[in-house]
């Protein structure tokens, strides 16, 4: 007897797509209840399991950091750290627009409807270090961190590791914010400064 | 141990057990089945954030006149003079213009000129009151201090508001600061000065 697979994929580890059912051969060599109990245990492997896919991971901006309004006389640095506390040198404040923390979701989809309790590691990097400028303002990001340092803390250059426990949905999601500090030099004018930064997650291990 | 490895160790038992092909095939056809852990190890995803600040460039305040009340006759009673940030003048009590107008200074409000970030808005703060010093005429020494009372703020953007305005388009706009001079009576002759501070904020 042969069996042959179609548009099943099995990952590291044992993962099964079942979109497409595989398909049986017998041969004149097996009894037919052979064939039929594989049928009968593939079909209820199957179940359960609707329409499966390959896991991913995914990472989402919930919110931007914020850094609000600020007078610059000629150069100074704003700082929001993760956690919203906000230290100000050579900058001043004006109005009252909101400041806080970037916040991110880092989403693992398990692909399929198993129940079974996965612990997720994924290792996180954030990374936005260069230079902008409008007009006669510049700005620079630097010392990115976030709320989460992880059981190994933080790590050098904006990595840092994250643990999703006792996963039990489909997806499962982890949320965490980051602060960063502002540079700014001012030779003229104003601006409305935006600065890109990039969070990505990397999945280390799921078991 | 892990799940997977547990599967591998139950088709090695069947085999040796069974030592049919076929139930090799079932039982890992079970032990895929059943297992379906998802792992995706090396998989990664990258979302681009951003940060935001508005800077705005620092308000910038000149004077362009300051506040004179003028010169004036004090009688025999207490009197007020009143000049108001539109640059009205009232005269209270026992005190009177001094001066023909147009032959000498007449009394005005003071100016400001302020630049900042076009169309932000600011706003303008002036303490209650502040005591002006003289020095009696001629020289002979100094005068009793008077009272500058109800300073008052007008901006040309947004009259009436009491110190709230913005700025145009091109970053600017003016203010005026007027006052109350209280003159008690009897007062000898003498010239008075006062630093009136003024603040200047966005609001």
């Amino acid at each position: 007897m042969r069996l042959k697979s179609s548009g099943q994929h099995i990952g590291t580890g044992g993962d099964v797509s079942l979109c497409q059912m595989p398909k049986l051969y017998r041969t004149s060599r097996q009894p037919w209840w052979v064939c039929l109990t594989l049928s009968v245990m593939l079909v209820l492997a199957g179940m359960g399991q609707a329409c499966a896919k390959a896991p991913e991971i995914t990472v989402t901006t919930n919110l931007p950091l914020r850094f609000g309004t600020l007078l610059v006389p000629a150069s100074g640095s704003r700082t929001v750290s993760s956690g919203g506390q906000i230290t100000d040198s050579g900058v001043f404040a004006v109005g009252n627009d909101p400041v806080g923390p970037a916040q991110f979701t880092v989403t693992y989809d398990r692909g399929n409807e198993s129940r079974r309790s996965l612990t997720i590691k994924a290792q996180v990097f954030l990374s936005g270090n260069q230079r902008f400028s409008v007009g006669g303002v510049e700005g620079q990001l630097s010392q990115l961190e976030s709320d989460i340092a992880g059981a190994f803390g933080f790590l050098t250059g904006g990595q840092f590791y994250l643990t999703i426990d006792d996963c039990r949905e489909r997806r499962c999601s982890v949320t965490f914010t980051v602060g960063a500090r502002l540079t700014v030099s001012r030779s003229a004018g104003g601006a409305n400064l935006v600065v890109p930064f990039s969070a990505s997650a990397t999945v280390l291990a799921v078991f | 141990m892990s799940s997977h490895s547990v599967h591998r160790l139950l088709f090695w038992q069947s085999s040796e057990m069974m030592g049919a092909p076929v139930l090799r095939i079932i039982v890992l056809v079970v032990a895929i089945a059943s297992s379906a852990p998802a792992f995706a190890a090396g998989s990664s995803a990258e979302e681009q954030g951003r940060a935001q600040a508005e800077i705005v460039r620092p308000l910038v305040v000149t004077r362009e006149q300051d506040l004179a009340f003028g010169a004036v006759f004090a009688g025999n009673v207490p009197g007020l003079v009143t000049v108001t940030a539109s640059a009205r003048v009232v005269y209270q009590g026992g005190v009177e213009a001094a001066c023909v107008q147009g032959l000498c200074s007449a009394p005005h409000p003071a100016s400001f000129l302020v630049r900042g970030e076009p169309g932000r808005s600011y706003r303008v703060e002036v303490p209650d009151s502040v005591q002006a010093t003289g020095v009696l005429a001629g020289g002979s020494g100094p005068a009793a201090a008077l009272t500058v009372a109800g300073l008052m703020v007008d901006t040309i953007s947004t009259p009436g508001t009491g110190g709230s305005g913005s700025l145009d388009d091109s970053g600017q706009d003016r203010f005026t600061v007027g006052g109350t001079l209280q003159i008690p009576a009897q007062q000898p002759a003498a010239n008075y000065r006062a630093s009136v501070p003024v603040i200047v904020t966005y609001g």
